[in-house]
This record gives structure tokens, sequence and C-alpha cells, in this order.
């Protein structure tokens, strides 16, 4: 055998997320490896977490991380739709995540992808990459598999697509 | 991220933005910045607005990592928004919250936690121009133009040859766009979409971006299959 198999190296997605808006909301797209360094230990993965019945979140980066991130997100979220009265908004729902992000990110890593809609700016995604920087983007890409498709969407990307087209 | 017992360290930056190049001129002041977003080095984000106006009467300009700069900007929410529940007729101008993003920069420093940026503040107040850099150090300076990053290099020469007292709006803006072409062709981060606003006693204008023409048309690219049996 020549390869040691790390059976401590961290959980770590080796993803590829997308987020995409349409012209009746948004798109939310993942893969489901999870691998641990060369293993993968879950082939079945969901990437794609709600948070609240209109928004979602797609993961990236430590699994660990982003999974803690977005469970705390939920919590926060709920007790925010409970006080508000009316559903949150995915802005809210996107800071929320950039507040966690940034003010731990000595510990963090993970890139995240928030995406939803409210009945106020419609369909929404926001890249909350590693730092906690908070960036609206009308489609948003991410995560370790991501670099081979940024040349994809700058040339395929166009506004007002419909479901089908953002889909595909 | 290194974390010694307690204390905390920020080691690096994640998503940076590169120069910023501002200078004096007749009505106020200028700034030029592009809008992209680095992630190391390739470029994630293109459309990164990295001029912000603050108050009444100032424009901040950051290079360096974006979310420090998203912070900044909400520190600088709180100052603005106190200031006016003061209520009082008097407002912050650029000396002020250059000497307060000192300060927080500075203290940051100190305690081995720095927002990683380089700001530029410029504003006019009462008729009087002011235009300061800052940096994640706390080094701070006030002068007739500034630049961050690879600008200090590249632009500031170009600044200290052609710039005078009393350029106009449309020299100024000129002089700017040579200075962001030059970044253009030699930084590395630079990207083709710029963003000039500018700072009179009126009030903050950003203007839409746009792009810079540049030039190839160098001989060697001509015919360059000329002499190199089977290339094309």
């Amino acid at each position: 055998m020549d390869q040691k198999v790390d059976l401590n190296a961290p959980h770590s997605m080796g993803t590829t997320i997308i987020g995409v808006t349409y012209n009746g909301g948004v798109v939310l797209g993942a893969d489901s490896r999870t691998s641990t360094g060369v293993y993968v230990a879950n082939r079945a993965s969901d990437k794609i977490t709600q948070l609240t019945d209109n928004v979602y979140v797609c993961r990236s980066g430590s699994a660990a991380d982003s999974q803690i991130v977005s469970d705390y997100v939920r919590y926060f979220l709920h007790q925010h739709t409970i006080q508000l009265g009316r559903p949150a908004t995915v802005k809210v729902a996107a800071n929320l995540v950039r507040l966690l992000s940034y003010n731990n990110k000595n510990f963090l890593e993970t890139g995240l992808i928030v995406g939803g809609w409210d009945k106020y700016e419609g369909g929404q995604i926001f890249g909350v990459p590693l730092g906690g920087t908070i960036v609206q983007q009308p489609f948003a890409i991410g995560g370790s598999g991501s670099s081979y498709l940024y040349g994809f969407f700058d040339q395929a990307w166009k506004e007002g697509m419909t479901k089908d087209e953002a889909e595909a | 991220m290194a974390t010694v017992g307690e204390t905390q360290r920020t080691l690096y930056p994640y998503v940076t933005g590169s120069s910023v190049v501002a200078i004096k001129y007749k009505d106020g002041i200028l700034m030029a910045a592009d809008m992209g977003g680095s992630y190391g080095s390739t470029l994630r984000y293109k459309s990164v607005e990295r001029i912000k106006p603050i108050g009444k009467h100032s424009l901040l300009g950051a290079s360096g990592e974006i979310s420090d700069f998203q912070e900044i900007l909400r520190y600088l929410d709180e100052l603005i928004l106190y200031d006016n529940m003061w209520d009082d007729g008097n407002s912050l101008g650029p000396k002020e919250v250059h000497n307060y993003l000192t300060r927080v920069m500075y203290n940051r420093r100190n305690k081995f936690n720095p927002l990683w940026n380089a700001l530029v503040l410029g504003g006019v107040k009462n008729g009087e121009k002011y235009l300061g850099m800052v940096n994640m150090i706390g080094i701070n300076f006030e002068d007739n133009h500034v630049a961050t990053g690879l600008g200090n290099h590249l632009a500031r020469p170009i600044l200290r040859e052609e710039w005078h007292e009393s350029l106009t709006f449309e020299e100024g803006v000129k002089l700017l766009e040579k200075c962001m072409r030059v970044l253009l062709y030699r930084d590395r981060s630079a990207v083709n979409k710029i963003q000039i606003s500018k700072i009179t006693e009126e009030g903050a204008t950003l203007f839409p971006p746009f792009s810079l023409k540049t030039y190839w048309e160098f001989s060697a690219f001509k015919n360059p299959t000329v002499g190199a049996e089977g290339s094309w």
C-alpha cells in the first residue's frame, strides 16, 4: 500500500455548489460527495440545507463547520420569524450567515451560497465565501470544483432565464 | 489562523480588492478603483463596489480584505447615525472620519488582529478639501494625492509629475484614467471595470462603471508566425 489514509483528516467536501436566479426565483444545485483526504466518506450527502420555508443554503468547505453554521442560522432565523411575524427575508438570512462567518473567521473554513425567495425582492442569491464577505450576485458558484465552471458561466449566463434554462 | 491560548491573530486575507487612487482637484476629491474581488490569484468577483460615500462629506475607498471593509462600513454607519442623532446642525467631516478610522486600525493592530485593509478617505467640508490614507498597521497621512497597494509604486510617480492645484474635473478624470490604465497593465489583480467617484461641497457622486481602452498594437504581435516554420 503506497498511500497512507489519514483518518483524522478533516471531512472536507471537495464540492461544487451553484445558485442561479431566474425570472421566477432561484435554482440551487450541488454534488453529493464528501471526502476525507482520498477516501469518499459519504457519496450521498445533501449539501443543500434548508434554513426556512423560503431560504436554503448550499454548503462547501469543512462539512462540520458548514453544518454548525447552518444549524445556528436556522435557529436564529426561527426566532426572528416568530418575533417578526412574517417570513424572514433572504437578505437577513444571508447576513446572519455572514455574521457567523466573519466573527469566527479564524476558526471556520466554509464557503456558503444562500439562495431564496421573498415577496419584497423576489429571488436572490448571496455568496458568503471564506472570510465572511457578503456579495449579492445573479448567480454564484462555489466549492473546490467550481474552478472549472467560471469560464462556462461567464459565457453561458444570461439575465431573465426560464426555470428550465436555469436548471440546464 | 493561529490561536495562542485565548488570543487570536488574523494571518491572511481571503477576498481582496486591488489599488485605490485618489486626487484633490479644483472642486473636491476624485477617487478611482476597479471592481474586482480576487480570491488568491483568481479573479472571483467582478462587481465589488470598493468606494462608498460616508455621511454627507466623505468618500471611503478600500483595498485589501473585502469582509473587513464591509465591517468598517458598518462601524461607520453607526458613527454617522450617532452623529445625526445629535441633530445639532453639525456633521462629521472627512478629517474626523479619517481620525476615527486611524484609531480603529491602529488599535486592532496593537491587538495583533488587524483589519486587513488600506483605506483612502477623501471629502470636502466648508470648502476645505481633505484626502488621507490609513492602512492595516495604522500608518496614516494626508496628501494631495494618495494611492494604496501597487498604486503607490505605479500611480503616485505619475501624480507627482502631473498633479497641480487647479485640476478641472475633466483633467482629473483623465489623470486618474492614466493611472488606472498603468495599474491595469502592470497589476496582476486589476480588472478592466473601473468606478470613478467624486465628492464636492454638494455631495458625493458614484459614476457608473466603465472600461479602459488598452493598447496592444505592438509590431512584434503582427505577423507573429514569420520565420517560425510550422506555426500558425
